[in-house]
């Protein structure tokens, strides 16, 4: 997925919101999104269908104050 | 009355319950510091001193009638304006909300009123809780008690200042990335982001439900453990509320923190700091040492990619609650607060549920690596000392955005991973400005948290200096 660039999201504001962005705003949000996107496109390669359970979260949470985890 | 004041919740609550004080004369101390005090540090947003000498009034006739005393008996609280009152404004530190008035009373203010404790009012914070220094146009900004020119910490701006200067003996903050631990850490108190479920959010304004946490702010310890147990607990109305008994945190503070195994992070918590805070985090190492704790060094987990998926959901949560505004009346919002929620609104559906996916991976990762070690991480609470409110004001410095990143650096990965973290005075730099320590625990170890946090308090005496303000 390419890191979008300031005239992307100008244009994205305008036909998903209604709203016009000065170019400072576009180029702020492109900077705010481009290290997200790096960092995403690195740690989401392993994701499998399993992983999208949303419950799991809370139930490591609930696990691992029982059961510490140990090496 | 002002020794009253400059002491803690436990001693005053107990002088309340013994009858050697009254809450109203507690309650109107209280009023008469927070109005002197407006001027200089700006804490409150909305000081409602009628309803607290009422409520304050009603506690000690129950008293004289004998009724059972409970642990925040007749104890002057104010909390950030985001907690919700049935019939009052909580205007979120925004421009939105300040003719809107509540409809329910958040669950964390309905225990706190069953235990006793006096409402003073909505203190003072950044936008929408967005903002981690203490800056707010529409309401001004906050003043840290220790040097009024310095950022108090955001975003529960109001309720580290209020409770650093004694005008309140603590003060409920909400943490999404650590916006209770910064104002303590930046402030000289102690602040308490327990487990994500340990207290519940019902009636408390949202930002990012994946991380929101109400938390305790306090002068000490004990303060800050007897508050958190009068919240912690399950409710049906807070669907990430954990239904696990709420341990004895009071009862943990003094319990003997021999053979404790505190972790100290190769990497990370304890890297770029200021040299004063690194050099008051060693003699920190050093008490904990002495008190019979055992330090350990612990390989972790890079923190800082998790840090950057923490702001994904972020991001998408609170642009999504926020959208209708955003769009509607972006002119409402300040600048920097506005582009910060904004940046959700650009995130594609499928990078939302694959950070909100790797973050079980990461807590997993994280819990067999460092917990395996060490039963809790030592770290820095914030890289610096308070920085001041006029060179970090919005277009003050162009560095100013990665600023703002690093202030909150330390503090997310407690957020990303859902485990308590407490932040703890740990000295003064040499300008005055307090520094702190974070310790990071197990799922659901807030008792172990304060266990050494208390500790170490009672072998040091930060925790007993006050700012000087007339």
């Amino acid at each position: 997925m390419p890191v979008p660039e300031p005239d992307l999201i100008a244009r994205l504001a305008k036909d998903w919101y209604g709203l016009e962005l000065d170019t400072a705003d576009a180029e702020g949000l492109a900077a705010a999104l481009a290290p997200v996107e790096a960092v995403m496109r690195l740690e989401t390669n392993k994701l499998g269908f399993d992983d999208m359970n949303l419950a799991r979260f809370a139930a490591s949470l609930e696990r691992l104050a029982r059961e510490p985890a140990d090496d | 009355m002002t020794e009253w004041l400059d002491g803690s919740l436990a001693d005053a609550a107990d002088a309340v319950a013994r009858g050697e004080v009254s809450a109203e004369e507690l309650t109107r101390a209280a009023i008469a510091r927070a109005e002197s005090l407006q001027p200089t540090l700006n804490t409150f947003i909305s000081l409602r001193a009628e309803q607290a000498i009422d409520q304050a009034r009603g506690v000690d006739a129950a008293r004289a009638k004998g009724a059972t005393l409970t642990p925040l008996t007749g104890v002057p609280l104010a909390h950030k304006d985001m907690y919700y009152r049935a019939g009052e404004v909580s205007t979120c530190g925004a421009d939105f909300l300040k003719q809107t008035a509540q409809d329910d009373t958040a669950a964390a203010l309905q225990r706190l009123d069953m235990a006793g404790a006096i409402d003073l009012g909505g203190l003072n914070q950044t936008e929408f809780a967005v903002g981690p220094l203490g800056h707010n146009v529409h309401h001004g900004h906050i003043h840290n008690p220790w040097n009024p020119d310095h950022c108090p910490g955001g975003s529960s701006s109001g309720s580290g200042a209020a409770t650093a200067a004694g005008i309140v003996f603590g003060a409920l903050g909400s943490d999404t990335g650590g916006s209770v631990r910064l104002p303590a850490a930046f402030c000289g108190v102690v602040g308490m982001k327990p487990t994500l479920g340990r207290v519940s959010r019902h009636a408390m304004m949202p930002l990012s439900h994946s991380f929101d946490c109400a938390g305790p702010l306090t002068r000490t310890v004990r303060d800050n453990a007897r508050m958190l147990a009068a919240i912690a607990g399950h409710d049906p109305r807070d669907a990430a509320a954990s239904s696990r008994p709420v341990d004895d945190y009071e009862a943990a503070c003094g319990r003997t923190v021999k053979g404790v195994r505190i972790g100290i992070p190769d990497k990370f918590f304890l890297a770029d700091l200021d040299p004063e805070l690194e050099k008051a985090l060693g003699q920190a190492q050093d008490v904990l040492r002495e008190a019979g704790a055992m330090l350990v060094p612990v390989t972790i987990p890079d923190p800082a990619p998790d840090n950057l998926v923490w702001n994904v959901i972020m991001a998408a949560e609170a642009a999504t609650l926020h959208k209708r505004w955003l769009t509607a009346q972006p002119e409402r919002y300040a600048e920097q607060v506005r582009r910060r929620l904004s940046v959700g609104l650009y995130l594609p559906a499928t990078r939302y549920l694959e950070a909100t996916a790797l973050r079980d991976k990461a807590l997993n990762r994280f819990a067999r690596l460092v917990f395996g070690q060490c039963d809790m991480l030592f770290g820095a609470t914030v890289p610096f000392a308070a920085p001041g409110l006029a060179e970090t004001d919005i277009g003050a410095d162009a560095a100013m955005p990665e600023l703002i990143l690093r202030v909150s650096s330390l503090t997310r990965p407690a957020n990303f991973l859902g485990l308590p973290a407490i932040s703890v005075p740990c000295g003064f730099n040499q300008a005055g400005l307090p520094l702190a320590m974070q310790l990071i625990g197990q799922p659901f170890d807030e008792a172990g948290l304060y266990a050494v946090a208390h500790a170490y308090e009672q072998a040091t005496a930060w925790h007993r200096r006050r700012p000087s303000l007339s």
